[in-house]
């Protein structure tokens, strides 16, 4: 491979795990909270994807200019207002009944949740892939293109995860959400409302898989179907448990890692048709060889 | 063991006499709505589908793995006998004289079951062992994978047709009712007999509770990877006498989804009992069926069949169970023999019994549950 592919293939890398780690925040602050695979977080991001199509596919009055900035970031704010709504609404609806239920039955509610939502994306869309209109120019870097759009995108992502890691460490309610997760029982007994934080945590994931979702659309072009949000999911959730699952930092690293070496397997011609198996092959490997992550903590199971 | 022999041959000509019969009704247009169609769609799918749902629930009730790559080994199965049945098999029966072209037709169509069989317990192996140690929901994540990576392959191999799908595989099966019924009752007597055994218990004790059954001594990897090979055993041998009736096979009739309607069928059963698998196995895709019967809708403007709205309903009733029957329709409970003649005693005794002591006996006569463990505790991980 040349290097210029080399770079090109890790800017690219770099783009899509940028997406992933935006999806895979929501996976490990959920599964830190809950220890519950939250599986219908990548049909959130699809809802995103669809909320940005949906704004940009027709003139809303001339509400959402799509040709203007303020227009574009009134779309992604709509698109993660719904998907925090969606995302409250699953929590109050499918996962609050079974809160004391065992991790298995929750898990299949997950994958239940998961399938309705693409099924209900499928009934109301149709199955037809669906791109937002709108083109960005592409700039050259030394032999390596890069799209405006791609690169807002990465600033963008970087922002709401900065953004993330301050309302964790800075706020009372990133407090909270820290002891939630380190205990909840104790955390109960010192005050902690914990239901209002296990609603908030889905609302910030929520919110942020939506603004991937949107960002995706509108400045990758990607064409959204009701599928679209399931490989990346799951992949996000492979790049939640890399990075350490629970851990945030840890679900950044393990999204751009995985985003940059699938677009290095991606960029073999015979390899490529499996891009899609190095996040399983990965996870196996990852579970095997080092449970708790690149960033985790090892934690003793309790017996 | 000669009790068993006797069985075996008495299910043998059972399914052949039913098929010879439902042949000649099928044909022969004895009903008015037993026809070509309806026939593959309420008695040959359902077959399938319980076969498909019998196998999952050894290893995903039974020993408690959820897998999610029920359709991985299913496609194995299909694919791998096909392509022995197209290259290999279809020049040897060339050879045969025709006198002997049913028996070596017979013979080889066998050969392709047991091989679609080897090859899906070979690809449980190989996943099993690295796959199964782990828990829970990385497990499910990880069988999910390997089903789409296998869907993935075979899209991309060229021998097995690639996207364009599998075609010309000689269609051994034929009407198909022998087979479809004795790959069902086969995978039902295997997981009977299994769960009556001393490996039985094994299983029921990883679901139970791992580390216990760790400390007694069961190995629990050698138990899983056991489930894990049999249940994917079953799938291959299904998936192989479906590709040998329908003559051709394409990637996407192994999807994701496959797998998810039968982990709903397992789920809705209850996990564990083999007589609710095949109750919803068999229930769920004769309702999917009468759902075709449906009128067209209109919905936001665009017509809809009603099966479009089957996979809406499956995900429906995987929720719904989850929250408000979680251990599924039949529990651990079992239809078996036993339980059949206790109903068949009671029913002229309770006629018997003056009116005024009906409520009391009534109560004091229900059937101890058979499940081994209590249906609280069916599915606790630790």
């Amino acid at each position: 491979m040349e290097l210029s592919t080399l770079a090109q293939q890790l800017v690219n890398g770099v783009q899509s795990g940028a997406i992933y780690a935006l999806i895979a925040v929501g996976y490990t602050m959920v599964y830190g909270i809950l220890r519950m695979i939250n599986f219908a977080h990548g049909e959130v991001y699809m809802v995103g994807a669809l909320v940005a199509w949906l704004g940009t596919s027709r003139d809303w009055y001339g509400v959402v200019s799509h040709s203007s900035t303020g227009g574009l970031v009134l779309l992604i704010a709509t698109a993660m207002l719904v998907c925090m709504t969606l995302g409250v609404l699953i929590e109050r609806l499918a996962y609050r009944p079974l809160r004391h239920a065992p991790r298995l039955i929750v898990l299949i509610t997950a994958i239940g949740v998961s399938f309705l939502l693409q099924n209900l994306a499928l009934i109301l869309f149709g199955a037809d892939p669906k791109t937002v209109p709108l083109t960005w120019r592409t700039v050259q870097l030394g032999g390596i293109s890069i799209s405006l759009g791609q690169l807002v995108l990465l600033i963008a992502s970087l922002s709401f995860m900065a953004g993330l890691q301050l309302l964790v460490k800075r706020t009372q309610f990133g407090r909270a959400m820290r002891a939630v997760s380190e205990d909840f029982q104790t955390a109960a007994l010192m005050g902690v409302p914990y239901d209002r934080v296990i609603v908030g945590t889905f609302a910030i994931g929520a919110a942020l898989a939506g603004a991937g979702g949107a960002m995706t659309a509108i400045f990758v072009g990607a064409p959204v179907t009701p599928t679209f949000g399931f490989m990346p999911g799951v992949k996000a959730f492979v790049s939640a448990v890399l990075g350490g699952i629970g851990n945030i930092p840890g679900a950044v690293l393990g999204g751009l890692l995985l985003g940059v070496i699938e677009a290095l397997v991606g960029g073999n011609p015979t390899l490529s048709p499996f891009r899609d198996a190095v996040a399983f092959c990965l996870l196996i490997a990852v579970l095997l060889f080092r449970p708790a992550g690149l960033l985790g903590r090892a934690v003793q199971e309790k017996v | 063991m000669v009790r068993q022999a006797l069985w075996c041959g008495v299910a043998i000509v059972i399914c052949w006499a039913l098929d010879r019969l439902l042949q000649a009704a099928v044909y022969g247009q004895w009903f008015g709505w037993l026809t070509d169609y309806t026939y593959r769609a309420f008695i040959l799918v359902p077959l399938l589908f319980i076969t498909l749902a019998v196998s999952l629930n050894l290893i995903n009730g039974i020993t408690g793995q959820f897998s999610l790559g029920h359709a991985g080994f299913f496609a194995v199965g299909a694919y791998l006998s096909a392509g022995f049945s197209v290259y290999f098999a279809s020049g040897w029966l060339a050879q045969v004289p025709p006198a002997w072209q049913g028996a070596a037709q017979f013979g080889l169509l066998l050969m392709a079951a047991l091989i679609g069989a080897g090859a899906a317990a070979l690809f449980g192996l190989i996943v099993g062992i690295p796959t199964l140690r782990l828990r829970g929901d990385y497990l499910a994540i990880a069988t999910l994978g390997f089903g789409e990576i296998v869907r993935v392959l075979f899209e991309n191999l060229d021998v097995f047709g690639a996207q364009r799908g599998f075609t010309g595989i000689p269609t051994w099966v034929g009407f198909g009712f022998f087979w479809y019924a004795l790959l069902a009752m086969g995978c039902i007597a295997v997981s009977r007999n299994l769960l009556k055994s001393t490996h039985g218990l094994a299983f029921l004790s990883v679901r139970e509770d791992e580390t216990a059954a760790e400390a007694m001594g069961v190995s629990t990897t050698y138990y899983k990877v056991a489930a894990f090979v049999i249940g994917a055993m079953f799938a291959g041998m299904a998936g192989a006498l479906l590709a040998h009736r329908e003559g051709s096979i394409y990637p996407v009739d192994f999807k994701l989804d496959i797998s998810i309607i039968v982990v709903t069928m397992v789920v809705l059963g209850g996990q564990g009992s083999i007589t609710g698998s095949v109750l919803a196995g068999a229930g769920l895709k004769m309702l999917e069926e009468l759902l075709r019967l449906l009128p067209v809708v209109t919905l936001f403007g665009r017509e809809f069949q009603p099966s479009d709205f089957r996979m809406l309903a499956f995900a429906l009733v995987l929720i719904l169970t989850m929250i408000f029957r979680p251990q599924g329709l039949l529990g651990h409970r079992e239809l078996s023999w036993a339980t059949l003649r206790r109903w068949l005693s009671r029913s002229p005794k309770r006629a018997s019994v003056p009116p005024a002591e009906t409520v009391w006996t009534a109560e004091a006569e229900l059937p101890p549950p058979t499940s081994i463990s209590s249906e609280g505790e069916q599915m606790k991980q630790p």
